[in-house]
């Protein structure tokens, strides 16, 4: 079950004897099974996961996702099979979240006091300034990729690109587990598209989606844990 | 021509037709006020207890072993707890009971994870076609009455006069004018088959109901038996559709309302009424020449079964398929229509009539004639004799224009509690089927797990619409 975080704005009166170990608060994502991400970071994540598309459970819109593994015990990063350099934002800003006061405004930056690396490691706004700043640089390349992604997903859907991924993984015991709930895009629908202005549209993302696409190499890797 | 507005219910091939008219499921949803339909809950039509009901879902029953050794296994002490043909073979039963909805927001469009059909606002639905037909499909929609007919030599309609004295030629017209029947009945005079001596119920009063408050919306009709017909109540997103269909040969129009007052209870005391008059049966012949009757126009009986919107989708995704190239080929088409479409008009009446038959309410005059074999089709009793000695087959039901399947039949005659003459299977093959049905129980605990409730999923749609995939 997922739990809300307690958040506090971040504010260097306040927090500057806060410490924060941002290795350790990293580690809280290890275990998910799917990570958010945004277009911009797809040129570096594709050689590293599989970037699908799944359905929110609330609203069913869809959203872009690394697939890191086949349940939470076992994933590409609990089992350390990806560097630190290519973590993706939503990993990369940890403990920062960004705070929502109103539509109208731009979000502030805030702190999740229960993560796992708070209270430890070095004071924020001292030793930590470069990781800090990481930090903050990954939270604003979010926040900046979220339409981009937003009209990327649409897009795809519009185009007819979206199919439903069939993965099915066996372990050595014999036992398949069959991943539902996952989609990417089919490359091979590329070739139906027949409209000019869909031509054109296609054109502006067609690096995103051959990323994605690409990316699906990686589901050898999550097959890969099952061993 | 105004709209009836009776028929509130549908069958899951209307998820097809949308689909194939190029309707987005939410677009639909949103402007229809539709909800989500999985079958009909029959209450007291088998003994008139205040317990007593039984489910007609829209999905199939799950196979745990032949008929025969399933009703066997119903009816022998392992059914511990007592469980009906439906409760034990088909969970949307359960998902009924609960006000579950039939599917999840992250379903794609028109697909369910149990089989559904829609609940509609029959005024909205017509507005909501006309502009989709307009609009999309680039149809000339021209509003206007037809003042006369203008005929060929072999009696082929030519051209239709209308109010304005335009003249509107053709070569093919399809009747869909109601009851007046203006080309079907006004022009080509084709007698009307008077089915009342099997299907009693002639007229019906209805009312849209408010709800109390914003809560929970059933996904299922349900069909409430009375002394002299039946009650239906249908749950829209706004407000519920309420209807008595009742005989005039046993009720007064007065007795009828006061029974549907008394159903709803003190809050329906100002709302108004609508009534409807009908003579319950069909067309002799539904195509003549260049002209083919579809909707009331060809016939009605009692929404029992949502079957008037079915013949229509029926009808239409016939006359679509069929339709020859040439003119001079129509009258092939006119034997073919109107030996398929009778044969499911008779289809349909039987399949009504087996709600009333199998009955063992002697309370009113209404069922003591309703179960009386003078009232039953000779195919009908035929039938049911077969299958009191033997346990239905789908052998029964070998042809493609029968409209509903052995399924139906099943949830209907077993939910009724109809007896049908088994065979002992032995111990060893009813421990089994026990074992099946308990992990099949276990199965449905899980689906309905995921299910979100009715209204629950409705505003979601509303607010967010449903993926295309």
């Amino acid at each position: 079950m997922t739990t809300m975080p307690s958040v506090e704005i971040l504010e260097e009166h306040s927090h500057r004897q806060l410490r924060v170990d941002f290795s350790e608060a990293r580690k809280a994502y290890f275990h998910r099974r799917l990570v958010p991400v945004v277009i911009s970071e797809f040129s570096t994540l594709m050689f590293h996961y599989p970037i699908v598309l799944v359905k929110d459970g609330q609203t069913g819109k869809f959203s872009c996702s690394v697939l890191l593994g086949i349940s939470e015990e076992s994933t590409l990063l609990s089992r350390g099979r990806v560097d630190d350099g290519a973590l993706p934002l939503s990993i990369q800003r940890l403990p920062l979240v960004a705070v929502e006061s109103s539509p109208e405004s731009d979000p502030v930056i805030g702190l999740d006091i229960d993560s796992p690396g708070v209270g430890k490691g070095e004071p924020i706004f001292g030793e930590n300034a470069t990781a800090l700043n990481d930090a903050m640089a990954a939270l604003g390349e979010i926040y900046r990729g979220r339409e981009e992604t937003e009209d990327y997903i649409q897009n795809v859907l519009a185009m007819d690109l979206v199919s439903k991924l069939q993965a099915e993984v066996t372990y050595k015991d014999g036992r398949k587990v069959t991943m539902e709930g996952l989609y990417s895009v089919d490359i091979n629908r590329v070739a139906r598209i027949d409209d000019d202005n869909k031509r054109s549209q296609f054109m502006k993302i067609s690096r995103y989606l051959y990323a994605q696409n690409f990316s699906l190499y990686n589901m050898t890797r999550i097959a890969e844990l099952a061993g | 021509m105004g709209t009836v507005g009776v028929g509130e219910g549908t069958w899951p091939s209307m998820r097809t037709t949308l689909k194939d008219l190029g309707v987005c499921e939410a677009d639909f949803i949103r402007a229809c006020d539709a909800t989500f339909k999985q079958g009909a809950r029959f209450n007291r039509w088998v003994d008139g207890s205040e317990s007593d009901f039984y489910y007609h879902p829209l999905m199939l029953p799950a196979y745990f072993a032949p008929l025969n050794s399933l009703i066997h296994w119903l009816g022998c002490d392992l059914n511990t707890e007592d469980l009906s043909y439906s409760t034990a073979s088909c969970y949307q039963e359960a998902a009924c009971e609960a006000g579950l909805a039939p599917k999840a927001i992250t379903t794609p469009q028109y697909q369910g994870v149990l089989n559904y059909a829609y609940h509609l606002d029959t005024h909205k639905f017509s507005e909501f076609i006309k502009k989709h037909c307009i609009e999309t499909l680039n149809v000339v929609h021209k509003v206007s009455d037809v003042t006369g007919v203008r005929t060929e030599e072999d009696g082929a309609i030519s051209s239709l006069i209308l109010q304005d004295n335009t003249e509107l030629p053709g070569d093919f017209y399809i009747d869909c004018s109601g009851f007046s029947g203006v080309l079907i009945d006004k022009h080509f005079h084709i007698p009307f088959a008077d089915r009342s001596e099997v299907l009693f119920c002639d007229r019906a009063l209805a009312v849209q109901c408010p709800y109390d408050q914003a809560g929970a919306i059933a996904s299922h009709t349900v069909s409430t038996a009375t002394g002299s017909g039946w009650i239906w109540d249908i749950g829209l997103q706004s407000r519920r559709g309420v209807g008595h269909v009742y005989s005039s040969r046993y009720c007064s129009d007065s007795d009828a309302e006061q029974v549907l007052r008394r159903h709803l209870g003190e809050k329906s005391r100002d709302l108004p009424i609508k009534s409807i008059r009908y003579t319950p049966g069909h067309r002799e012949r539904f195509w003549v020449k260049n002209c083919v009757a579809v909707g009331l126009s060809a016939g009605f009986v009692e929404p029992l079964e949502a079957s008037s919107i079915l013949l229509v989708e029926l009808s239409a995704y016939w006359i679509a398929e069929k339709l020859p190239l040439r003119r001079s080929e129509l009258w092939r088409c006119e034997k073919q229509f109107n030996d398929i479409f009778q044969y499911r008009w008779n289809s349909i009446i039987e399949f009504l009539k087996l709600h009333y038959c199998l009955s063992s309410r002697k309370d009113t005059p209404f069922w003591r004639d309703n179960t009386s074999a003078s009232s039953i089709p000779a195919s009908l009793i035929d039938k049911l004799e077969r299958w009191k000695e033997k346990s239905p087959s789908v052998l029964d039901f070998l042809s493609r224009a029968d409209v509903f399947p052995l399924e139906s039949y099943c949830f209907v005659m077993y939910g009724m509690n109809f007896k049908t003459s088994t065979h002992d299977p032995g111990k060893n093959r009813l421990e089994k089927i026990q074992a099946k049905i308990d992990q099949y129980r276990k199965e449905t605990d899980k689906v309905l797990a995921f299910l979100p409730q009715n209204r629950t999923l409705l505003n979601a749609i509303n607010e967010h619409g449903l993926q295309r995939i």
